[in-house]
């Protein structure tokens, strides 16, 4: 499981954690493009997080 | 396959502890280069300057400034300037990488008076040498700050002792995290008792909630008293630990002490030596027969013996070209929905029947493309399976070892009784002390782990979390009643609740829906993350105890907790103390599997190498880690030099040796036997490093490292 691979996995293992949580479509791929950011080396500020939590909290 | 190559192209030195500049402008080389694809052997002296190297050469792949009180320690120390050295002058270290197509070189320099270090970089096509260490980004995303993931790639004994003790620095987790990339996630939760940014955020709302928000009272003050409790489980907490550490100090010296004294019987009594090496031998014999009954006993044609076995093969014989019933996995799945809670992957049933419906739907389909072609394998292997051995020989070997055991045991006993009176007073003090320690080790260290372990199973197994539900919806199903969050002991269990009454109290506010999205975001990356973590740790368990089973002295199952690693003997007992082979064996197999996570080809430095393993291991060690790693580079003395000669004869290794101007090759002193003197070079001729210190007799040369 090269980098690649443990972020492939990971973002199947948080959508299939989110589905578990019944979590909505719109929730899921948020947090997913959350991770996807990440993988992609962006900065994450705190204003950008705190719009991340307002999404997934009305998302349901 | 890789995607990235990182490679060590080449090192300069100024004013470094015994360097004064290196690649001499005079003498020797000019260009220090390394083997790209193989193994660079470079010959230096103890204490001319190995570790130090080790140290800067981690300080510029991380970008991590060393200790200011550490930095006088690598100015140049001849005190003399006619040598070409400055003891007055900065310390200057770079090193010269190739990152893919990219070359850059990353240089510090230290000014030991002022106590500072400062980084520059030189990029190709980057206005040459610039300040700050700015390397490329792939680079910086794989080593900026991750000390732990540098010292596994720039290896010495010392890491590894480290990396094989418990400690609170939790070394081999943040490695797998750093290596694999997940650290950045990881920064977004709450682990090992370290707030995650995703809860830093939510005490911001809880702040900007107290001023505008709708506070409830009850709340409000639920949540103080849940603080005010988490802080006297903290102090409970540290004050177990500061019993725990004292008394494990306390065990170490009387275990050093017992060790000292077989260690002067073994030195004094050639007898007792012998009975001590036999005693050894005898359980390593045993271990080995116990692991090879092990792996007899799966092969379970070994277990029934011929006759029955024989019967087994046939049945399977005609069995095989069969094709299975579908009811034998058509009941199974019926079977599954009408008694079992949840499904076979962990997930409960849903409400609403959907799961069990498709489960039952495609029962069939599971047997052609699931089920089928394994039960066919399976009948096909016990086919064509022999028997070897049977239980009656297999015990007969492994009573012969145990009886061998139990006699060279009793051997060194016995021998131990002709100590001096006194002697054997103290050593059987001693050892019931050990032992009584031992056990309040253990009762300390549970009762620590009830106040600071975050392990489901540990949690669950001691119902710490017993005071933490409750059935009300409401409320997240967590208490929020301050006389029932009170009986929590469990730090990560008061947390919970802590944290669910700031979400209760947050929900009341403005911020609801912020606060509601952390707490989601927050339980589904540390549950994928804690899945995703594990199935690496499981996967680098396998390749680990692949690779370093072909060490010497590795004859044990190595296991990856979070702070350290866990040697199990044959018996299942966890070892302590591992010799140091086996201690480096195990990290070595540790990092080559990491870097197969890296997706990128990376080199490793290592320092004095066979430190630890000794001469005779010398092959097994060029065996498994010289042919494990793409680039390497290997700092030893002339000891290591001699006991690796039958490598670097038979192959094309990169060899250099360091010398100073006026020493004999041979015998690593000026003419006339005084140190060596003169400015310090760095030769590569095959022939002065075949002839460095080959008069002094090696066995004579220290093999460990240290300056």
């Amino acid at each position: 499981m090269a980098e690649e691979d443990v972020f492939d996995r990971l973002t199947k293992v948080v959508d299939n954690v989110s589905k578990k949580k019944k979590l909505s479509d719109a929730q899921i791929s948020t947090i997913i493009s959350l991770v996807e950011m990440i993988r992609a080396g962006d900065i994450v500020s705190d204003d950008k997080l705190m719009r991340y939590f307002e999404q997934i909290g009305g998302g349901s | 396959m890789v995607t990235h190559k990182l490679r060590i192209l080449g090192m300069k030195w100024e004013n470094v502890r015994n360097f004064e500049q290196l690649p001499n402008p005079r003498l020797g080389i000019k260009k220090f280069e390394f083997d790209q694809e193989g193994w660079t052997l470079k010959q230096i002296q103890n204490n001319y300057g190995k570790t130090s190297t080790m140290h800067l050469l981690r300080s510029c792949f991380t970008g991590d400034k060393m200790p200011k009180d550490k930095l006088k320690g690598y100015r140049y120390r001849q005190g003399r300037t006619d040598w070409g050295g400055d003891p007055e002058a900065k310390v200057e270290f770079s090193v010269m990488l190739s990152l893919d197509e990219e070359i850059f070189q990353i240089r510090t320099v230290i000014d030991w008076k002022n106590k500072t270090q400062e980084f520059h970089t030189y990029r190709e096509g980057a206005q040459g040498d610039r300040p700050g260490w700015n390397p490329p980004a792939y680079f910086a995303s794989l080593f900026e700050g991750k000390t732990a993931f540098a010292d596994l790639l720039i290896l010495n004994g010392e890491v590894a002792k480290d990396m094989n003790r418990a400690t609170s620095e939790n070394t081999i987790g943040m490695a797998i995290r750093q290596v694999t990339g997940l650290s950045s996630v990881c920064d977004l939760i709450d682990e090992q008792g370290t707030e995650g940014r995703i809860t830093g955020l939510v005490n911001v709302l809880e702040k900007t909630a107290g001023a505008g928000g709708r506070k409830t009272s009850d709340l409000d003050d639920a949540l103080d008293e849940c603080r005010e409790h988490k802080a006297w489980a903290e102090g409970e907490r540290d004050s177990i630990g500061k019993e725990l550490e004292e008394l494990e100090e306390n065990l170490d010296e009387i275990k050093s002490e017992l060790l000292d004294y077989d260690d002067k019987y073994k030195s004094s009594n050639e007898d007792f030596e012998k009975a001590v090496t036999a005693k050894e031998r005898a359980k390593s014999a045993l271990d080995r027969e116990v692991r090879n009954i092990l792996k007899q006993l799966f092969n379970p044609g070994d277990g029934l013996g011929d006759n029955v076995w024989e019967d087994v093969k046939e049945f399977y014989g005609t069995q095989i070209r069969g094709k299975l019933p579908g009811e034998a996995t058509g009941n199974f799945f019926q079977e599954l929905t009408e008694d079992e809670d949840e499904c076979i992957c962990g997930t409960p049933w849903d409400k609403e029947g959907v799961m069990k419906k498709w489960v039952l739907t495609h029962k069939e389909n599971y047997i052609d493309s699931r089920i089928h072609p394994r039960v066919k394998r399976m009948q096909k292997k016990v086919v064509e399976s022999d028997s070897t051995t049977d239980i009656g020989n297999l015990k007969a070997g492994l009573d012969a070892k145990r009886k061998a055991y139990f006699q060279a045991a009793k051997r060194e006993r016995e021998l131990r009784k002709d100590r001096p009176e006194k002697e054997r007073k103290r050593y059987k003090w001693l050892s019931t002390e050990e032992g009584k320690l031992d056990r309040d080790q253990k009762n300390l260290q549970h009762n620590f782990n009830l106040f600071n372990s975050e392990n489901r199973d540990f949690i669950i197994a001691e119902d710490l979390d017993y005071h933490v539900k409750t059935n009300n919806e409401k409320h997240n199903n967590i208490t929020i009643q301050p006389h029932i969050f009170r009986q929590i002991e469990n730090l990560s269990q008061i947390k919970k609740v802590e944290e669910n009454l700031l979400l209760l109290k947050l929900q009341t506010g403005e911020s609801a829906e912020k606060a509601r999205g952390a707490k989601i975001l927050k339980e589904v990356l540390q549950e994928s993350i804690a899945r995703v973590l594990q199935e690496i740790q499981k996967e680098l368990e396998v390749k680990m105890n692949d690779f370093a089973s072909k060490m010497p002295g590795v004859d044990f199952e190595i296991t990856i907790s979070e702070s350290r690693l866990i040697f199990t003997n044959a018996n299942g007992d966890i070892q302590e103390d591992v010799n140091e082979s086996g201690e480096l064996g195990a990290v070595y197999g540790l990092v080559s599997a990491l870097n197969e996570y890296a997706d990128i080809s990376l080199p490793i430095v290592v320092d004095t190498p066979l430190a630890g393993f000794g001469k005779g291991m010398a092959k097994s060690w060029k065996d498994v880690v010289g042919m494990g790693f793409d680039q390497g580079i290997a700092l030893i003395n002339s000891s290591e030099k001699d006991s690796l000669r039958f490598w670097w004869e038979q192959e094309e290794l990169v060899l250099y040796t360091w010398l100073r101007e006026n020493e004999e090759v041979r015998t690593g002193k000026d003419p006339g036997g005084g140190d060596a003197t003169g400015t310090m070079y760095i030769d590569d001729s095959l022939e002065t490093f075949n002839q460095y210190e080959i008069d002094v007799g090696y066995e004579n040369r220290d093999t460990g490292g240290g300056e």
